[in-house]
């Protein structure tokens, strides 16, 4: 059919109507503005809530357990866009902070170097998971499944199951606490420079338009002649990467590398991208937004804590805003898009 | 009498009218052609009568009884079946499940399912289609014609044998991809449902197969019915100025003065590819063997040949998408080597048939899908030595095709939104962009209307002026002999036949001849030497 000016791509003459709202308002527009209205309705309700939700000291606490979450997140969402996904980023965290805390408590390097553990620690994780998929051909929601078990074995192996303190002097604590900006914790203030540098290379390098055109397409992008293994291999590394540098920051954040220290990222991380819109069919929407995933999953959290509500109940909550946010934003008009 | 009776239909996409106002009648016995460009409404037609789509205002009735199918389920339940124009068979499963996919609960013995009996219905239904089919093989292991087949058996036999109503049949271009024989097979089907009493609906691009099976026309353009009458009240010409609204320039590109150069740009020597597996008998017959041939400079190849005669595989061998097991291709003077991303720095473009899962991402943008093939830096490329994208030369570039391909689109629309036809000249126009040495295209025209197909034509033949060597494949037979500087004939995995055609003159029945294999025409091995 020529020029139908859906407000949708139309990937197949089987279009089938949808509930009236999917009509009037796009997916794009939805995608964005829901997530923003969701947004000042849940600080409205813990305002109304609980005084303190809202008190200075409860906004650091917020950035601060924002920002290893959007360092995480931002990987995994150029892997997302690329169609596949990335499920290794929590054990790649907690690896990575635990082989720092190594590194400083044993080792007793300094903490730029304990920092170049973690990012080399993460180039070698991003290039495993890439053999996984690349050379080995292994579809990467098993791969990275799997080499993220690994690396949270590794992970406990290298504790031996306990907690390793590395708060030893307030100048590592600070790395991730102390703050440039006032009420931003510098943990943050990082994570967004890295943010707006990977918004701005997904519209304006190469590398971000080849990312979302293999996700649009793989099998397109083979025949026009795209390196897609190259391009998956930079993909799964900077994810992993990234990752590892969130690890290192929640290592710099808590003072000490739990065996738990990297459980819920990876429920949240996947949480943040899709509620931010981007589509885990790939090639559809964008870093720009996960930042507002993230703020809505840590302020969910943070908020859910600040009015006393159990740690149980928020497991459901926080799954409950999945599914809603996925249902307002998804494209359900065609019958035939195939879900898995 | 009219049975199936459409009023006043209009479909509505966000600010787009699909169809406005359509009516038209279906009697018994009667076949109905409906026909216009891509995008004049004839699939959104089809998708409200079949179920998976329900109109915005109007109303279908049958016998006077309004319906409203919400699916394609309901409406097989008011006897309406549909041939869907790409296959909607799941390729894993075995040709009998697809058969009877959806009405199993005919064949089930509580939970289970009675295969055997499944099995010996579907097998039936091949041997009435005279379609020589494994039933209980995947329909992964069968070709795009067969599969077509079995689509048609699906919707003219399925009734029959479930018990179910079949007052109509909807046709959405089946003959896409068929080869004449097969045509004919199909239109023999047809005849036999008419005299069944069964109403048809056919929708095609091809005038010769409407002229010969349809009773009466109905014409759309933009949505709108301008023609509807008896067949005999149209002619080819009359036809093509109700659907674009101009004449018709079928031979748009003519003759060719200019022979080709000496020095051919590509040359293939001694090409063979043994298939994946040893056949039944142990043999490893070779899927492609003994192929040489040359193409010059700006020469337009056309091959020609059945499904399965190995022509597509030829191109992708020689696109360095599939490894081929001995011999040599050279372009222009180099060995042709590697992967398809190196041959295509050494100046090789490459456009498959199957647009949606192969040459365009839908969802992106007109800008995108042309930028696609070029994203490396330097003098054609779309982004700096740093990687950096060159938004500004993207958008000259994309407005300049847009222009120059008369693409009817803007450039930050998403391909998935455009006919088929524009779909086509953005493939074309990433790979015109680079000014390529050698230009293989498979079907460069399949799924295009008219208008649009004389203006891809002429793209490729201006291309052609400038240099670049042309290598097409095409089932569509008068497309081969009217665009074609040669025409090269493959069967059963090697050339059979070469034709020099620079007069436009090469007779149809001798190139069918030749790919059937009934020796008419002499069978040279053409080699390099012998070539000019």
């Amino acid at each position: 059919m020529t020029t139908i000016a859906t407000d949708a791509p139309r990937a197949t003459d089987e279009t089938a109507a949808g509930g009236p709202w999917h009509s009037w308002i796009s997916r794009e527009s939805r995608a964005t503005w829901l997530p923003i209205i969701a947004l000042f309705i849940l600080v409205g309700c813990f305002v109304a809530k609980s005084s303190a939700f809202l008190s200075p000291m409860n906004m650091v606490v917020m950035g601060a357990q924002g920002g290893p979450l959007l360092l995480i997140s931002l990987g995994a969402t150029f892997v997302i866009l690329m169609g596949s996904i990335d499920l290794s980023v929590g054990g790649v965290a907690a690896l990575s902070a635990a082989l720092s805390g190594v590194a400083l408590h044993d080792a007793g390097v300094s903490h730029g170097l304990a920092l170049a553990v973690a990012v080399v620690f993460g180039i070698v994780a991003g290039g495993f998971n890439a053999f996984l998929v690349t050379v080995l051909r292994l579809p990467s929601f098993i791969a990275t499944l799997a080499s993220g078990s690994i690396f949270n074995g590794i992970m406990l192996h290298v504790l031996g199951g306990m907690a390793l303190s590395v708060a030893d002097d307030d100048s590592f604590a600070d790395i991730a606490g102390s703050q440039f900006i006032p009420l931003v914790p510098n943990v943050l203030f990082y994570a967004v420079i890295a943010w707006a540098v990977l918004t701005a290379a997904q519209y304006n390098t190469r590398f971000g338009r080849y990312t979302t055109a293999i996700g649009a397409g793989e099998r397109v992008a083979l025949l026009t002649g795209l390196p897609v293994n190259r391009y998956k291999a930079a993909v799964f590394i900077l994810s992993s990467t990234l990752a590892s540098v969130g690890g290192f920051f929640l290592l710099s954040r808590l003072g000490s590398a739990t065996p738990s220290i990297g459980d819920g990222y990876l429920l949240d991380s996947v949480a943040a991208i899709v509620v931010g819109g981007t589509a885990l069919t790939g090639g559809v929407g964008g870093i720009g937004r996960t930042i507002l995933g993230v703020a809505l999953i840590t302020i969910l959290s943070n908020g859910l804590n600040v009015c006393g509500v159990s740690s149980f109940t928020q497991e459901i909550v926080k799954g409950a805003v999945i599914i809603l946010a996925v249902l307002t934003t998804i494209d359900r008009r065609t019958l035939l898009t195939v879900v898995k | 009498m009219a049975r199936l009776a459409i009023q006043d239909i209009t479909q509505s996409f966000g600010r787009f009218r699909a169809l406005s106002e359509v009516s038209l009648t279906l009697a018994s016995g009667e076949v109905v052609g409906i026909l216009g460009e891509n995008g004049a409404g004839k699939s959104t037609l089809l998708n409200i009568l079949s179920g998976t789509l329900s109109p915005t205002s109007g109303r279908v009735a049958i016998d006077g009884l309004p319906i409203a199918p919400v699916n394609y389920r309901a409406a097989n339940a008011h006897g309406i079946w549909r041939i869907f124009q790409d296959p909607a068979l799941i390729d894993e499963l075995p040709v009998y499940q697809n058969l009877f996919l959806g009405h199993e609960e005919r064949f089930s013995l509580g939970p289970l399912l009675r295969r055997r009996a499944m099995v010996r219905l579907a097998g039936s239904m091949m041997t009435s289609m005279e379609l020589d089919v494994d039933v209980r093989r995947p329909v992964r292991a069968y070709d795009f014609a067969t599969r077509q087949a079995l689509e048609v058996a699906r919707a003219i036999l399925l009734p029959k044998i479930l018990d179910m109503p079949s007052g109509f049949v909807l046709f959405d271009e089946p003959t896409t991809g068929l080869t004449e024989a097969e045509v004919r097979r199909l239109l023999g089907h047809i005849g036999r449902l008419k005299a069944d009493g069964v109403g048809i609906a056919f929708v095609s691009h091809r005038l010769k197969e409407v002229f010969a099976i349809c009773d009466r026309l109905v014409v759309l353009k933009d949505g709108q019915v301008v023609g509807n009458g008896a067949v005999t009240d149209f002619d080819e010409d009359s036809l093509h100025r109700l659907m674009v609204g101009r004449e018709s320039h079928t031979r748009s590109i003519g003759k060719r003065q200019v022979a080709p150069a000496a020095a051919p740009k590509l040359t293939v020597r001694d090409l063979a590819k043994a298939p994946p597996r040893a056949d039944r008998w142990g043999m490893r017959r070779l899927a492609i063997h003994d192929i040489a041939f040359a193409v010059g400079n700006g020469e337009i190849v056309g091959i020609g040949g059945l499904m399965g005669s190995g022509k597509n595989q030829l191109l992708r061998l020689i696109a360095g998408l599939e490894v081929a097991d001995r011999g040599a291709i050279m372009l222009a003077g180099n060995p042709l080597e590697g992967g398809f991303t190196r041959r295509k720095k050494a100046g090789i473009a490459f456009v498959p048939a199957d647009r949606a899962a192969e040459s365009i991402l839908l969802s992106q943008s007109v800008a995108a899908n042309i930028a696609l093939a070029s994203g490396e830096s330097g003098k054609r490329g779309f982004s700096t030595r740093l990687g950096l994208w060159r938004h500004r030369y993207e958008q000259g570039v994309t407005a300049g095709m847009i222009r120059a391909f008369g693409i009817k689109a803007k450039a930050r629309q998403a391909v998935g939104t455009l006919s088929g036809g524009n779909q086509q000249k953005v493939a074309l126009a990433r790979w015109v962009h680079r000014e390529p040495q050698l230009l293989l295209i498979e079907n460069p025209t399949a799924g295009v209307d008219v208008g649009a197909k004389a203006e891809i034509h002429h793209i490729l033949a201006e291309l052609a002026e400038r240099g670049t060597s042309v290598l097409y494949v095409t089932d569509d037979l008068p497309e081969l002999i009217s665009f074609s500087d040669r025409i090269l004939i493959m069967r059963e995995g090697t050339l059979v036949a070469e034709v020099q055609n620079y007069d436009r003159s090469a007779d149809e029945s001798d190139l069918i001849a030749a790919m059937i294999g009934s020796a008419i025409v002499p069978v040279p091995r053409p080699s390099p030497e012998s070539k000019h």
